[in-house]
């Protein structure tokens, strides 16, 4: 007789049902945190689960608790320093590049490396030439 | 909804002006922001003084960035991505200084607070212990519940963010959660 906890149990495929239970409980606990937060899903055999299995249940529960903190933490804005406005302008770059001179600026050194590319090519074949 | 398009249209103007080097208006970007960057440098490196640096280095390098700002996303959203990355080279600078607790906290302004005051309470219980739990996390695993759970960001926008990948992201979120069920339950 298959017996945990003194209990009598059932067999299915050789294995003992309390033990199959207790593996999609690890399973389905395992997930829940990422069902009630980040709005997962679970299978349909691992929903009829949770319907009949208090520990899961209970960790559904906690989660839903936890969401109600995060919900209540999105409301809360803190008051930033009343210098900060001042203190950022402050230290503010004051000749910031604007996009054009950056084009130009990337512009200007690839032109550069062609032209650098291009002499020293020259210099070689002329160079092979002579020899 | 007008009002709203409104604000957005002249969001636009005060960066298309910053972007030409005014400065005027990139102070009143700076204004309108200044506390949800805030609050976010804060829910991230845990100390005042430390996030009012975080949040102070994240407008100046805005502002040296605004020429590459394209508009793809919204300010609010580029804003926050760079005091991410504030937060973290700072914190990187410091070391594991784990500024204390959020006992030094910010004075908190509870928007939600109407009518139902039982429900306010309950509410205000639960963040406050939520906020102690938050506080037991390593800075990583803080950093990736702050974004997705309050913040709303993607496991892509995170992994990004952090510079990991998205499994990454995704295996530091789990773990953080569950650790945050324990230690609320330890508390109990």
């Amino acid at each position: 007789m298959n017996v945990i906890a003194g209990r009598p149990m059932k067999v299915i495929a050789g294995r003992p049902m309390k033990v199959m239970t207790a593996r999609r409980c690890r399973s389905v606990k395992g997930r829940i945190s990422e069902v009630v937060l980040s709005g997962e899903l679970l299978s349909p055999e691992d929903e009829r689960h949770v319907g009949q299995c208090l520990a899961c249940q209970a960790e559904v529960a906690q989660f839903k608790m936890i969401e109600r903190g995060f919900s209540a933490m999105r409301v809360q804005i803190a008051t930033a320093p009343p210098d900060l406005v001042n203190r950022v302008m402050a230290g503010l770059d004051r000749t910031p590049i604007p996009w054009f001179r950056r084009r130009v600026a990337v512009s200007v050194s690839a032109v550069s490396a062609v032209a650098v590319a291009a002499t020293v090519a020259v210099a070689m074949r002329r160079r092979q030439a002579a020899a | 909804m007008q009002h709203a398009a409104v604000k957005s249209g002249d969001e636009e103007h005060l960066i298309t002006r910053a972007q030409a080097g005014d400065e005027d208006a990139f102070q009143e970007l700076v204004r309108r922001h200044q506390h949800g960057v805030f609050t976010l440098a804060m829910r991230l490196v845990n100390d005042r003084e430390m996030a009012a640096d975080v949040a102070q280095d994240a407008f100046i390098r805005a502002w040296r960035g605004l020429p590459t700002f394209r508009g793809d996303a919204a300010f609010k959203t580029w804003i926050h991505r760079i005091t991410v990355n504030a937060a973290w080279t700072l914190k990187k600078r410091l070391g594991r200084h784990t500024a204390t607790s959020l006992d030094d906290a910010p004075p908190i302004a509870d928007v939600s607070l109407s009518g139902d005051l039982e429900r306010a309470g309950e509410n205000l219980e639960l963040r406050e212990r939520l906020r102690g739990a938050l506080n037991q996390l390593t800075r990583p695993q803080r950093t990736v519940v702050v974004l997705k759970d309050i913040y709303g960001w993607s496991h892509g926008e995170i992994a990004e963010a952090l510079g990991i990948t998205v499994t990454a992201a995704k295996v530091r979120l789990h773990r953080a959660h569950h650790r945050l069920r324990d230690h609320l339950e330890d508390e109990r």
